[in-house]
Formats: C-alpha cells, sequence, structure tokens
C-alpha cells in the first residue's frame, strides 16, 4: 500500500489521517479529530461515519494484555476549539496506558502513542474535549518533568510545539519541536520517507498578552519522498489549523529570511488545507466586506504551488452566501489559484449517495494522486448493506 | 491529431452482429463512454474494434520521463464476433505516435498493427470470465495512469522485459549460462560476439521447431560436437524414430559494446533485412555474424535459432542479470546464401524462452529448502517412487536410490513412472527421471540410481555413498529388509532411519523415526505401534481387522507390499500416503536428530472418505543384554522397569513378580517389552520365594493376543529378589528348566525369558 493522506469529510471541522508506509510498518498520524455522535452508524445518510472508517483504517497493535486495539502512532492537535476536537473524550483512550484494559477496547477507544500539542493544553479549555484532551496532555508532561520511569512508554509519550514562557513547561526542551524544527523521528522510529517542518506557533505569538486561539494553531508540512534515497520531495502536504492571513505572513517572513524557502522547499505545496475551514480569515480580516482584498503574503503563499495543485476545504459545502466559514469569496481567490477542479469540498467532491466520503491522496513519485478507479466484478451478490434490504418493498 | 490514428486508416464495418452478448456489451460501452452511439470498424475479417477515447488521471507533477501520456488517451477495444465474450477484448493504442518503444507491459505488435496492452498478469480470458466491460475500461485507464507514473514495472529498480505474444514456439536454456557467455564475451572466435550452440528440436515433426539449447560449443570442442551432431543426423535419417534427437546448430549473439538501452522493441523483425535493423538499433554488430553462418556449411535444417543479448541499464525483473535476451530463428535455405552473405530476406521468426529447470528453482516454485545432506531412498515401488517424486520436485538433491525390481507393465496402475519407463529398473528409472527434470544441473550426478537391494547399502558394497548420507528411508514393505536394517551393520548409529508403509488394505500409512542412536529402533517402533491398541481406538481397530484376515486364512501382512498384481490398492490411496509421509519428513529433515521416535499414521476411512491422523512420541527404550547369553538384546519400553520396581517396593519385604507382554525376534535375537501384566491374585510370596499364580492370566493373555491381532503376547516373567541374590535362585533356575521343556513341545515358540529385578540390578536371562 503507499502512503496517504485522507481527509474526512466533517463539515466545518478537521480530521486527517496521514499514514506513511515504511519497511513494512504503517505510521498513523491523526491530525485532529471531529467525531460526532450523529455521524455514528447510518442513521443519517448526509453524515460520513468518520469514527467507523477511522477505527477500519487504523492497525491493531496489542495494548497491555488486550489485543486488536486501534493504534495511532501520534495524533498532531492544531488547537484546541471544538471543531477539531470534537469526540476526544469519548473516542480516545485517556490515562496511564498500564490502566488500558479489555473494557476500554470493547468501548472502541482509540489508543494514541504520542501525542503533539502547543503550550496551548496549559491554558483555560473551551470546551469539555479540550478540557478531557489538556488533562491528559498534562499527565503526560507530568511524567516527563518527573523524569519518570515510565514517560516514553507509548501512550506517556509527549511532543510539545513551540515555546512560550509557562515554567511548567521549561525543561522539557527535549521533547520540544519549535519552528524550522524538521522532524524525522516518530515513536523512536526514524522515518527515511517522511518528515514533518515545524511553521508555527512562535514564540512571540504564544506570549501576547491576549492570545488568538487561531492565530496559534500548529502549521506543519508534510513531506513525503518517493524512496528512502529520493532527493526530491514528491508530496507536499500543508496543515494549519485555523491560522489566520497574520499567522501566515509570519511563517512566510521567517521561512524565507532563514532561506527555508530554498533550502527546505518548506514553503512549497501539493496539497493545501484551507485553513479555518475555507474562512476568510486566511486572506483577510472579517468582514471580507470591510478588508475585500486578500493580502499579498496570503496569496503568495499559494504561489508556491507547483504542478497541478490542489486546495482541500474542509468544511460543509461552500454556497454563493454571506456564510463564514466557509467562505465563498475565500473559494474563488483558491480557485483562481488552482482552477475550480482542483478546489475540492470535503462536502461535496466524492459522494455515494448522500454521503460525502473522504478525499483520499496516495504518495505517488509523481505526486499525490486520487487513488485509481476500482473495478467491479460481474459476479456479485447483494451484501447486508444493500439498500433496498432495509426498504420495504411494494407490490400491486 | 486525426492523422495520428490506426483507426483512420481502417474501414467502418459494415455487417451484422449477430452475438447478443456482443451487442449487449455494445450497448455497455456506449453508455459508459457518455456515447449514445460508437462508431464500429472492422479489425479483421473476425473481429471489430471500437475506438474510444478514454480520460487518464495524470500525476501532478509531470509525466514520469515526461513519456507522452495525454489526458485523453485513444484506444481501440478489439472484439471477436464469434467468440465474444470467451476471448476477452483486446485493446490497442489507437495513437501511432504512442511512446510503444518506452514502455514495458505492451505486446509485440503483430505486423502493421498498433501494439496491444498487456493489462492483466496470466490469460486475459480468465481475468474477463469474471469482468465487465466498464471493467476493462477502468483498467486500461489504470494502465495509462501508472505509465504517466512511472508505477507500470513491479519493481521500479528493475528493468521489465519485454511482452512476447504470437510467438512460435519456444526455446529453453539456462539464462545465467548465457549471460556468462555474454558478459565475458565467449565468442567463437577470439573478438567474434556470438557463440555457437547445439540446439535440441523438441517439436514434433510437422509442428513449429522448438529448441532446448544442450551445449554452447567451445573453439576446442568443435570438432567433437560436430561428429557427435552429424552421428545424430545419420541416425535420425538411417531409423526415422523418435528416439533420436533432432539437433540444430544456432547462435547466442550480442554487443561488444558496453552501451545500454532502454528502449522496447514492440515491432520484432519477421524479415532478415528488418532482422539487421533490430540488431542496429541494438549495436549488435553483424556483418562478422552473416559472413559466418551464409559459409557455414553445417546447418542441415533450414531453422537456426538465433538467441539475441540485447543490453540494459537496470537488472531485468525475474532475472539475475542486465541482459535481456530475444529469441528468433530464422529460415535460412542453401540458395538463401552466395558469397558469405544472405541473398534473400529470409523469414524472421521470435520465440519464447522457457527456463531451465534447476534443483533451486524448484525449491523455489515449492516453498522449500529440502536438504536431506544425502538420502538413499530404499525402494523405488509405489509409494517409494511417489514419496521420492514428491521430494524431486521439492528440489532435493543427493539422493541414492536403490530397488532390485523393474517396472512392470501392472506397476503402471500404481507407480511415479510412466509407460516410457517400462521395463527399467526403478531405481535407474528415478534417477533418468530425477536428471530430465533438472537437466540445468550444473552437476550430472545429482541424483543416482542403482539396480541394487538395500542390503547393498548396508553391508558396505555401496560404502562410498553411505559415508555422505544422513538419511535411510524405507519404503521397501519387505520384511526381509525389515530384518537386515536391524543387524548391527558399521555406520547405522549415524544414519537418521525412517520407514514407511501402507497397512490395512491400504487404508492407513504408518511412517516412522528412529530416535538418536537408533534407539527406539524401527522394531521398537513398530512393536510400541501395536502396544497402542489398549488406547488407541484406530489401532485395536486396524489390528483386529489384521487378526480376522488372518483367521480367514489371508496372510496378515502389516506393510503390504504393493508391487503385486494381487494387491489390491488404488493409486489414489498410495498418492494419499505418500503425500502425507514426504509432508512429515519435509518437516524432520533439517532438525537435529531426535532422542525420541516419532510414528505418524494416517487413516483414511473407506465408508466416508475422511482422513485421520495421529502422531506417537516414544521415549527410548532400556537396552540391555541377556545375563546368561548376551547375543540376546532386551529391549523394554520406558516406564516398565519404574513399574517393576514399584511393585517391588510395595511387595517389601516379600518378593513379587508378574508377566511380560511383547514380542521375540529370533533372527534379530531380540526380546521387545511393551507392557506388564500384574501377578495373578492367587500368586503368593514370601521374602524368599515368589509364587506366580494363574488365576485370569490365560484371559488376560488372550485379550493382549486379540486386541494386537496377534502380534503381542506373552514373552516371559519377573519377579523382584528385595533381599537378594543378585543372581537366580535354585527355585528359579529350576522353574527355566520346566519352562523350556514345556516351551519346547509348546506350538508358538519361545524362548524362556526371566528377569529378576533387585533393588539396584536388572537381571535378565534367555534361555
Amino acid at each position: 500500500m503507499a502512503s496517504q493522506i485522507k481527509y474526512y469529510p466533517v463539515d466545518n471541522g478537521d480530521q486527517s489521517l496521514i499514514s506513511v508506509e515504511e519497511d513494512s510498518y504503517t505510521t498513523n498520524i491523526l491530525v485532529d479529530c471531529n467525531i460526532r455522535e450523529s455521524c455514528k452508524g447510518d442513521t443519517d445518510a448526509t453524515q460520513f461515519d468518520a469514527k467507523k472508517d477511522l477505527v477500519a483504517s487504523l492497525k491493531k497493535k496489542k495494548v497491555n494484555d488486550v489485543e486488536n486495539v486501534s493504534y495511532i502512532d501520534l495524533m498532531i492537535l492544531t488547537h484546541g476549539d471544538k471543531d477539531h476536537l470534537l469526540g476526544f473524550e469519548t473516542n480516545f483512550y485517556q490515562g496511564d496506558p498500564k490502566n488500558f484494559k479489555k473494557k476500554n477496547k470493547d468501548d472502541e477507544e482509540i489508543f494514541i502513542d504520542t501525542l503533539w500539542f502547543s503550550p496551548m493544553v496549559m491554558g483555560t479549555a473551551g470546551n469539555s474535549d479540550e478540557k478531557c484532551f489538556n488533562k491528559e496532555a498534562k499527565r503526560r508532561i507530568q511524567l516527563h518533568r518527573d523524569n519518570s520511569l515510565y514517560k516514553d512508554l507509548p501512550g506517556n509519550r509527549i511532543v510539545i510545539v513551540g515555546k512560550d514562557m509557562n515554567e511548567d513547561l521549561s525543561g522539557l526542551d527535549l521533547v520540544r519541536k519549535v519552528p524550522g524544527d524538521v522532524v524525522k523521528r516518530f515513536n523512536n522510529r526514524d522515518l527515511k520517507t517522511f518528515s514533518i517542518f515545524i511553521h508555527s506557533p512562535y514564540q512571540e505569538q504564544l506570549t501576547e498578552e491576549e492570545i488568538d486561539r487561531n492565530r496559534v494553531s500548529v502549521v506543519f508540512q508534510a513531506r513525503f519522498k518517493a524512496t528512502a534515497t529520493s532527493v526530491d520531495f514528491c508530496t507536499l502536504a500543508f496543515f494549519g489549523g485555523d491560522a489566520d492571513h497574520e499567522a501566515w505572513k509570519t511563517i512566510i517572513e521567517k521561512t524565507k529570511k532563514y532561506k527555508n524557502d530554498t533550502k527546505e522547499e518548506a514553503l512549497t505545496w501539493d496539497l493545501f488545507m484551507s485553513p479555518h475551514h475555507c474562512s476568510w480569515t486566511y486572506f483577510n480580516e472579517c468582514p471580507q466586506e470591510d478588508h475585500p482584498e486578500p493580502v499579498k503574503t496570503s496569496l503568495e503563499m499559494l504561489d508556491y504551488k507547483r504542478g497541478v495543485a490542489k486546495v482541500i476545504a474542509s468544511c460543509k459545502e461552500i454556497k454563493n452566501d454571506d456564510d463564514n466559514p466557509p467562505h465563498y469569496a475565500a473559494r474563488e481567490q483558491y480557485v483562481k489559484k488552482v482552477k475550480a477542479e482542483n478546489f475540492l469540498n470535503t462536502a461535496t467532491a466524492i459522494k455515494n449517495g448522500k454521503t460525502p466520503q473522504p478525499i483520499i491522496f496516495e504518495v505517488t513519485a509523481q505526486g499525490p494522486m486520487q487513488p485509481k478507479k476500482k473495478e467491479g466484478s460481474a459476479q456479485n451478490a447483494g451484501t447486508a448493506a444493500t439498500g433496498t434490504l432495509t426498504k420495504v418493498s411494494s407490490y400491486g | 491529431m486525426g492523422k495520428q490514428l490506426f483507426s483512420k486508416e481502417i474501414s467502418p464495418f459494415n455487417g451484422d452482429i449477430s452475438n447478443s452478448h456482443l451487442l449487449e456489451t455494445l450497448a455497455s460501452l456506449a453508455a459508459c463512454m457518455g456515447k449514445r452511439k460508437l462508431d464500429i470498424l472492422s479489425w479483421d475479417e473476425h473481429n471489430i474494434t471500437i475506438p474510444v477515447n478514454l480520460t487518464i488521471d495524470l500525476p501532478p507533477l509531470g509525466n514520469f520521463e515526461s513519456i507522452d501520456i495525454r489526458k485523453k488517451e485513444p484506444v481501440l477495444i478489439v472484439f471477436s464476433l464469434q467468440d465474444y465474450p470467451r476471448t476477452a477484448p483486446v485493446v490497442h493504442t489507437d495513437r501511432l505516435d504512442f511512446p510503444k518503444n518506452k514502455l514495458a507491459h505492451l505486446y509485440v505488435a503483430k505486423e502493421e498493427r498498433p501494439p496491444a496492452f498487456c493489462y492483466v498478469r496470466g490469460s486475459m480470458n480468465e481475468w474477463y470470465a469474471t469482468k465487465t466491460i466498464s471493467d476493462l475500461v477502468v483498467r486500461i485507464q489504470n494502465w495509462l495512469r501508472d505509465a504517466a507514473c512511472g508505477d507500470l514495472s513491479e519493481n521500479g529498480e528493475q528493468f521489465d522485459p519485454l511482452r512476447l505474444e504470437g510467438y512460435r514456439g519456444t526455446v529453453i536454456y539456462s539464462y545465467d549460462k548465457l549471460v556468462d557467455i555474454v558478459q565475458s564475451n565467449k565468442g567463437l572466435y577470439a573478438n567474434s560476439n556470438f557463440a555457437l550452440g547445439l540446439f535440441e528440436n523438441t517439436a514434433k515433426e510437422d509442428d513449429v521447431p522448438s529448441f532446448r539449447l544442450e551445449k554452447i560449443i567451445k573453439t576446442e570442442e568443435l570438432g567433437e560436437t560436430l561428429k557427435k551432431y552429424i552421428i545424430s543426423l545419420k541416425e535420425l535419417l538411417e531409423k526415422k524414430t523418435f528416439r533420436v534427437k533432432k539437433y540444430h546448430l544456432g547462435y547466442v549473439l550480442w554487443s561488444n559494446s558496453e552501451k545500454t538501452f532502454t528502449d522496447y522493441c514492440v515491432e520484432l523483425p519477421r524479415t532478415w533485412e528488418k532482422f539487421k535493423v533490430f540488431c542496429a538499433e541494438f549495436s549488435i554488430e553483424l556483418n562478422q555474424f552473416e559472413e559466418f553462418i551464409a559459409s557455414f556449411g553445417m546447418h542441415f535444417f533450414p531453422e537456426i535459432p538465433i538467441i539475441t543479448g540485447l543490453k540494459r541499464p537496470k537488472q531485468i525483473i525475474g532475472f539475475s542479470s542486465t541482459i535481456e535476451f530475444i529469441n528468433f530463428y530464422v529460415e535460412l535455405k542453401s540458395e538463401d546464401v552466395s558469397e558469405k552473405k544472405i541473398i534473400n530476406n529470409i523469414p524472421v521468426h521470435f520465440q519464447a524462452h522457457n527456463e531451465v529447470l534447476t534443483t533451486q528453482k524448484a525449491q523455489l516454485i515449492s516453498g522449500s529448502n529440502l536438504d536431506f545432506e544425502g538420502a538413499a531412498i530404499i525402494g523405488c515401488g509405489a509409494l517409494g517412487s511417489k514419496v521420492a517424486m514428491h521430494f524431486l520436485r521439492n528440489g532435493a538433491r543427493n539422493l541414492l536410490f536403490l530397488d532390485s525390481d523393474k517396472l512392470s507393465p501392472h506397476n503402471l496402475v500404481r507407480h511415479a513412472l510412466l509407460a516410457e519407463r517400462e521395463g527399467n529398473n526403478k531405481a535407474v528409472a528415478m534417477m533418468i527421471t530425477a536428471m530430465n527434470m533438472y537437466r540445468g544441473e550444473e552437476i550430472e550426478d545429482v541424483n543416482i540410481g542403482f539396480p541394487l537391494s538395500g542390503d547393498s547399502f548396508l553391508n558396505g558394497t555401496l560404502s562410498a555413498f553411505k559415508k555422505c548420507t544422513k538419511w535411510l528411508f524405507d519404503f521397501t514393505a519387505s520384511e526381509a529388509f525389515f530384518q537386515t536394517m536391524l543387524m548391527p551393520y558399521e555406520g547405522m548409529d549415524y544414519l537418521q532411519i525412517c520407514r514407511g508403509h501402507i497397512s490395512d488394505n491400504g487404508n492407513l500409512g504408518v511412517l516412522m523415526f528412529e530416535g538418536r542412536n537408533r534407539n527406539p529402533r524401527v522394531d521398537d517402533l513398530r512393536y510400541l505401534v501395536f502396544s497402542q491398541y489398549s488406547e488407541n481406538d484406530m489401532v485395536r481397530k486396524w489390528l483386529k481387522r489384521e487378526a480376522e484376515a488372518a483367521d480367514k486364512g489371508i496372510n496378515l501382512v502389516v506393510g503390504v507390499g504393493c508391487n503385486s498384481e494381487t494387491t489390491v490398492l488404488a493409486d489414489d490411496t498410495v498418492s494419499s500416503h505418500a503425500a502425507y509421509f514426504s509432508r512429515i519428513i519435509k518437516k524432520q529433515v533439517g532438525k537435529q536428530h531426535s532422542q525420541v521416535g516419532r510414528i505418524y499414521l494416517q487413516h483414511l476411512d473407506e465408508d466416508e472418505g475422511h482422513v485421520i491422523t495421529q502422531q506417537l512420541i516414544v521415549e527410548p527404550l532400556v537396552l540391555t543384554k541377556a545375563t546368561n547369553n548376551p547375543s540376546w538384546e532386551i529391549r523394554i519400553k520406558a516406564g516398565i522397569i519404574e513399574k517393576m520396581k514399584s511393585a517391588m517396593g510395595l511387595a517389601m519385604p516379600h518378593e513379587t513378580g508378574g508377566v511380560f507382554v511383547g514380542a521375540v525376534n529370533f533372527k534379530a535375537k531380540t526380546i521387545h517389552v511393551v507392557d506388564l501384566i500384574d501377578a495373578p491374585p492367587d500368586s503368593q510370596s514370601n521374602p524368599v520365594c515368589f509364587f506366580r499364580g494363574v488365576e485370569g492370566l490365560p484371559e488376560k493373555v488372550k485379550e493382549v493376543n486379540s486386541n494386537s491381532g496377534n502380534q503381542l503376547g506373552y514373552i516371559g516373567e519377573w519377579h523382584s529378589h528385595p533381599f537378594g541374590p543378585e543372581c537366580m535362585s535354585t527355585v528359579d533356575a529350576a522353574t527355566v528348566r520346566k519352562f523350556k521343556t514345556e516351551f519346547v513341545e509348546s506350538e508358538t515358540r519361545l524362548p524362556v525369558f526371566l528377569t529378576i529385578i533387585t533393588p539396584t540390578q536388572l537381571l535378565c536371562y534367555v534361555y
């Protein structure tokens, strides 16, 4: 199987799964989560069951003595807003990994090996899922602060993205990554075909008097190579949470300042997840009517696309109205850069009947491509999921 | 683009389509392409073709190596008017400028036609049997997408070889051997870029030739080989029989340059002029070769195989080097040659390559790494030949076949060998079969067969082979050889001995492995199988059936000899046991010689047809010699002596005793003890005497006889001397004399076997 990125259709929210295939091992990286209780099962055809698919996509591992536990190698939280963390409380295991029991597995709790988060976890939570996430992050942080023997066990590992002045996080630089860092080691495994370039948040943003939660989103570039010996990146994908135009301006300026735009191709992209669910905030201040012109740096960022690049808008269907997010004018700006056929809205790009489907890109040597069309068969049998089986048949 | 389409040059189809499947498919294809009507063109008199434009998903960073695959690719789908859907559609590119020379997975083009996509590994007809036309469209779209992404090759680090279709005949040779010739520039003469080879034409007379490379002729061997070639030709002309091999002289041709080529050549030459162009494209110099072939007057047959070696930049997928061989034969007659030149545009055909089979390849295909480190297979009858064929097909080497019997016509009913070996010695025939299977082996004597019995292996006649043999397999079903194996021949202790036979009217397969240092030995294992009657239903029922057969006057044969015409035993039954034995043996080979013996049983249920298998582990026996006569050996099942000691302890201070269950082998002078019968209730004892009673004893022995099919029974007695003496007492000696007198007159010949157990000694006496 090829390495791939899967963008889930979760309405106005984010949930993406990066799967890196290397040496017969899949490293699964979840970027944010958005699991609505209402999406589960087949009661609402307009919602994709993001939990069921996520569980099916993950490898299964033994945790303690419990076999076949759905396992995420690392979860990167861009920021703690509800639409980026929905369902964390009920769908993911929290607590000492030694206490993971069969009941947790039976409850379909997903086990997270390493948590990546910004120092914002030490602040006040804005929703119950964030509260749980912060609690779990703090539990792990404490083990590292205490230099516990168990701090590096799966389920206890952490990476802090960004640096602030919080004393509770001082002395944790061994598990800290800051903008400009390139990460190639994940869960004690060096990957040769995958790396992450950290772009944000910057210290000055994290230490502002009034911190803008969106502005300090974790922003990173996921970088794939076709083989371990390849020189060039064959897929470059940007994830930026809800980072606004100010955050992107800083990213561009700092990256160029340190010449990482050329040395590391750190601004180049094939896949760009439109920040804040295709909000106008990426382009300028809101309301758009008052700030109708996109800022130069946001447009410049889009010009770092290469080849037939794609923008993915993880949001509800974008209509030509005043809604924000998603914002129609923002869509228009993206379309100007990549053409309409390469602007993919998770709500509408791929549908099975009424149900939106994830957008998947497989990593190929020639760039990210959507999976090949599937062949059918001339010999089939209806499954239990056959639609007509759940509907009354009437005959006259 | 219009002018560059092949379809522009072919006419519309004006006939009627009566094939209803085809009509339905065309309707589906139109729907799939979003068209109301399709253009139907005439491909040839049996086929129509539909030109369609496929939308291709191209990679975002540009096509791999800028190969010219486009977003819209015109293709031609060719349908058989009569044979659709049994014959799958063939899909060709419609583009005359399609980058065919840059792509693998295209079939070699038929003359004046664009190449077809090789869209499925294996048979297109098999694939299409479960697919629809829209699946085919998807597959071709994905093929083109893969081509654009550089993913057509299964392994991007290697070079995908050319796909051949429409070849005439095959040529068999060892790829590695020819690579050595090419890479070392081992030309016939110094600086020549071709080698001369002797090829056997294996095709029937009226068939297109198929060749097998017998050998590359070295310059110094030229005279001798040509002599052989001429003799074979003479024989062929005189005898006109298929048994004489038909030899052709042929060539391996290559480029002396180190330059490598990535281009494919989907339009292989079909004439000498085009062959010259082909060679030039791959820097293969042809003048010297043409001069040689035109002036060498030894080509008695017009068909001359020519294998061309093309130099590629990467290792060829599935092969060990960068040389890709394309195989041709030309049809050259005397009138085509003049003044060291080929003057006519003679026909050229291409052939498929088959690799010679080696044991290494067989192991790869079988997923086996069978290495006996030398094995003697004694008995190449029905069972032996089939097990041995399994070994051979698993790529086993260093097998020594021994059998003194010849293959009779009736043997063919259940033998691995076929009629062509009728009248041959079975062991030699197995060797020839093995040699023919693995003609590509470097060493000709990998497997050897002698028309000798197994005795010759044990008695030193074949001592040179015995030294390098680790395993001995006995499939003789011969009681005589079984007894021979019990003889103390030199070097036997190092052998791992395994015996397989079939019993119970063919329904039971028994496979036994001796333990380390021949303990347990095959005879121990045999009696210990019999001793299973008390706890093993399968064994008890089998032995009873054997006993009933004996009562009816049928000879009790434990180990059916399959070579008799009168033995009723089906081939599939023998094969079933042979396959089971082979699988078990493969598991044991390579393991360290076990300290325990192993017995494997496979029972085929005659009524229901199901199969039951069992494995028994046999611990090493206690071995001792008779105190009074060390030529007798006593072999006692593990645990028996512990039981005797326990009884002695319980009876202290009195003596105690009992009866042994087992069997005697006078030939091997061996007594086997497999069980005990407790002292009857009317037995009496005191600290110096034990009087073994009789109550219920005859009944118990009868039960043993009956349940073991008379294979086991009373074999002797024991008693304890808890306080000594450590020898027979006068009372013991009197009893022995009494028993001896009785046994001499008995119908069943038995030795008097008396054992005395003391706290420190086990004293066995045999008279």
